[in-house]
């Protein structure tokens, strides 16, 4: 390849660099696993509204009707009545069909998650990439800043921003992005310092090239790796402490279908009604360990210490 | 040296400059003077740490924070050089004085394909190159040359010319061209495909050619190529040498080639200008140096050169090591390690004096004793 004149060879080159990544991922199950999972929560986000009428989890409640219908599992609780109709996961603390809810509940968290990620990439490239690049006072500004948010514990910050600004998803989104961003901030910060010493950036100097276009052209290009792969370990994380804090009950609406929301409601039942609180905790289970094992599968692969 | 002459792209005079270290004030530059005339080569030898680079790097404005410029100036093309702001820098450094670096694979962005690095010096800014994008391109379908000419093509490019707009895509299109047709000046074989490769996807003779590509894509009046064959095997640097010594004959730009390789200075330079300790010690025409050294420290460097055909010697030696730099030799600062060394040698700094038509040297030896 490094004769290089043949364009063949390096297509071919490029394509043989994919296969071994894919022949990488085949050979660890723990990355299929999460792929798999990753995928189909994807997929459920985007058929959920299909699969199931949003309107269902407006209804007014029907009057405590928990039940248990499942020809599969039997709980031998028998002071449970049966539902009328056959529902596989049963009925939630207001009768509506759980497993109805938990679809229409995984994209609430997803869409939160990817908000609150997304946006921490953005300030994280932005704000950690100045203070990286311009060093000094920028940097130690940005930094003490940071400092501030890290020093308050996260759930705790979150709580009360959202005591403060009012409860309702976007603010819930905003608390979380509040306690979130400075982490990439850092992580970006670190990236930049190490990726500026490069002789590439001291040619892009002597040609002539602006701060700002060696910054978010050339140094960001080369510092966001390790950035997209904080991203995806996070939406799992991203998820538990969305969960954690509609359970504690910082929620617009005891009703909304959200995964942390739905086990909260359950918890008064949960000697009579188990399924109430074990479904939606599987959920956030199941979707969290997907997306980590997702993420720590694409370091591996993508680490150049461990290929060859 | 008297004056700026009208052929002169360049003129350092008594150029000084420090770098504050924890150690102590590092005197690396002691009043460097060198011309560089219109289209000649002009090399820079010494060993390492002699001052080559900083020499390079100041008259590009690209010294790093710690250094200080004491006195001296830097005339590029009857322009100042220190003392201009960042954008007056930024603007000379892209039109003016391109640099190609030793070591081609750290010196390239490795996750951007070489075509757009070296687009991206135009695109960044359309106005400095559009009209020679355009007039190119003019060239190229008057020629009847490769890439088929798109509808409308030459009405565009025509309305460019007498002051019109250029589209971005048209621009961009334009840019593209333009690099491909540099890539294959400087010998890549298919150009095409190279433009679409990454750096890891060449070898290092090729990398170095790209970066050569980047800075003629600039047609800058001066190149300050700094050791740009010491990374490469020995049948590559000879392929690179090759390329330079045709791309001298093409372009009008002037060179400083930096290099420890007499060899290569030997071959390449018009004009030799022999540093040692921060001080230019000779200057003069590359055959009349070779010939006819005058400096003892020149005559030392040529005569420690290994020779296949005479076996080593200890006498061809420089005695002494390179001196500190935080406390240089006063005087000369060759003076210690001077087989010729007299009394007046660590009491006066030898002025430059023209001890031949053209042929310069800073020793007592030639003059300069009050």
């Amino acid at each position: 390849m490094s004769q290089g004149g043949d364009g063949s060879t390096v297509a071919h080159g490029r394509r043989a660099d994919l296969r071994y990544a894919l022949h990488l991922m085949r050979g660890n199950k723990l990355v299929l696993i999460g792929l798999v999972i990753s995928v189909g929560t994807l997929l459920l986000t985007a058929l959920s509204h299909l699969l199931v009428n949003p309107a269902l989890a407006n209804q007014e409640p029907l009057a405590l009707r928990l039940c248990w219908n499942n020809p599969v599992i039997n709980w031998g609780i028998t002071n449970v009545k049966t539902c009328p109709t056959s529902y596989p996961l049963g009925t939630d603390a207001f009768g509506r069909d759980l497993l109805q809810m938990i679809i229409l509940a995984v994209p609430v968290d997803l869409q939160i998650a990817f908000e609150v990620v997304a946006s921490a990439i953005l300030i994280g490239v932005v704000f950690g990439g100045l203070a990286g690049y311009a060093g000094g006072l920028v940097d130690e500004a940005i930094l003490r800043i940071t400092d501030i948010f890290l020093a308050i514990p996260a759930i705790l910050l979150a709580i009360v921003l959202i005591v403060v600004l009012g409860r309702s998803l976007p603010t819930l989104t905003y608390a979380i992005i509040i306690t979130w961003w400075p982490y990439y901030v850092r992580l970006m910060r670190s990236q930049v310092l190490s990726e500026k010493q490069k002789p590439y950036v001291e040619r892009l100097h002597a040609m002539g090239a602006g701060g700002p276009r060696i910054l978010y052209i050339h140094i960001v290009r080369n510092a966001v790796y390790p950035i997209l792969i904080q991203a995806t370990l996070d939406i799992g994380s991203v998820i538990l402490t969305v969960s954690a804090l509609t359970f504690i009950g910082l929620t617009p609406s005891p009703l909304l279908p959200e995964l942390g929301n739905l086990a909260s409601q359950g918890i008064a039942n949960i000697f009579t009604a188990p399924w109430l609180i074990i479904f939606p905790g599987v959920t956030i289970l199941l979707i969290s360990l997907g997306f980590n094992l997702l993420g720590d599968g694409i370091r591996d692969i993508f680490d150049p210490r461990l290929r060859r | 040296m008297t004056g700026l002459q009208k052929s002169e792209v360049l003129k350092v005079s008594n150029l000084r400059v420090s770098f504050n270290t924890y150690a102590g004030e590092v005197k690396a530059l002691d009043g460097v003077g060198l011309t560089v005339r219109k289209g000649e080569v002009l090399g820079l030898v010494g060993e390492s740490g002699c001052g080559k680079s900083v020499t390079a790097l100041a008259i590009a404005g690209l010294l790093p924070p710690n250094a200080a410029i004491i006195d001296g100036s830097v005339m590029l093309d009857g322009r100042e050089v220190l003392g201009m702001t960042e954008k007056d820098l930024q603007r000379l450094r892209l039109e003016e004085v391109a640099m190609v670096f030793q070591d081609p694979m750290t010196f390239l962005n490795p996750v951007i394909s070489v075509g757009s690095q070296i687009t991206e010096i135009m695109s960044a800014r359309p106005e400095l190159f559009r009209e020679r994008l355009v007039e190119f391109r003019i060239a190229q379908i008057e020629k009847g040359e490769e890439s088929t000419e798109t509808k409308g093509e030459r009405t565009r490019l025509g309305a460019a010319r007498s002051g019109g707009r250029l589209s971005s895509k048209d621009f961009n299109r334009l840019a593209k061209l333009y690099t491909i047709s540099v890539l294959g000046s400087v010998r890549l074989p298919e150009p095409e495909k190279v433009f679409r490769m990454f750096p890891h996807e060449l070898s290092g003779g090729m990398r170095q050619r790209a970066m050569i590509a980047m800075a003629l894509v600039r047609r800058p009046k001066l190149i300050l190529a700094d050791e740009i064959t010491t990374a490469l095997d020995v049948t590559v640097q000879a392929q690179v040498l090759q390329l330079l010594r045709d791309l001298k004959a093409q372009i009008d730009a002037s060179v400083v080639l930096i290099s420890h390789d007499l060899a290569v200075i030997a071959e390449l330079c018009d004009r030799v200008a022999v540093m040692y300790a921060g001080n230019v010690v000779e200057l003069a025409d590359v055959g009349e140096l070779f010939r006819n050294p005058l400096h003892p420290y020149t005559v030392g460097l040529l005569a420690s050169v290994p020779r296949a055909d005479a076996p080593l010697s200890s006498e061809a030696t420089i005695k002494g090591s390179v001196p500190d730099l935080i406390n240089p030799p006063t005087g000369c600062r060759f003076h210690p390690r001077c087989p010729k060394a007299f009394d007046k040698c660590p009491h006066i700094k030898p002025p430059m004096v023209e001890a031949a038509p053209g042929h310069f040297v800073s020793c007592l030896l030639y003059g300069g004793v009050p």
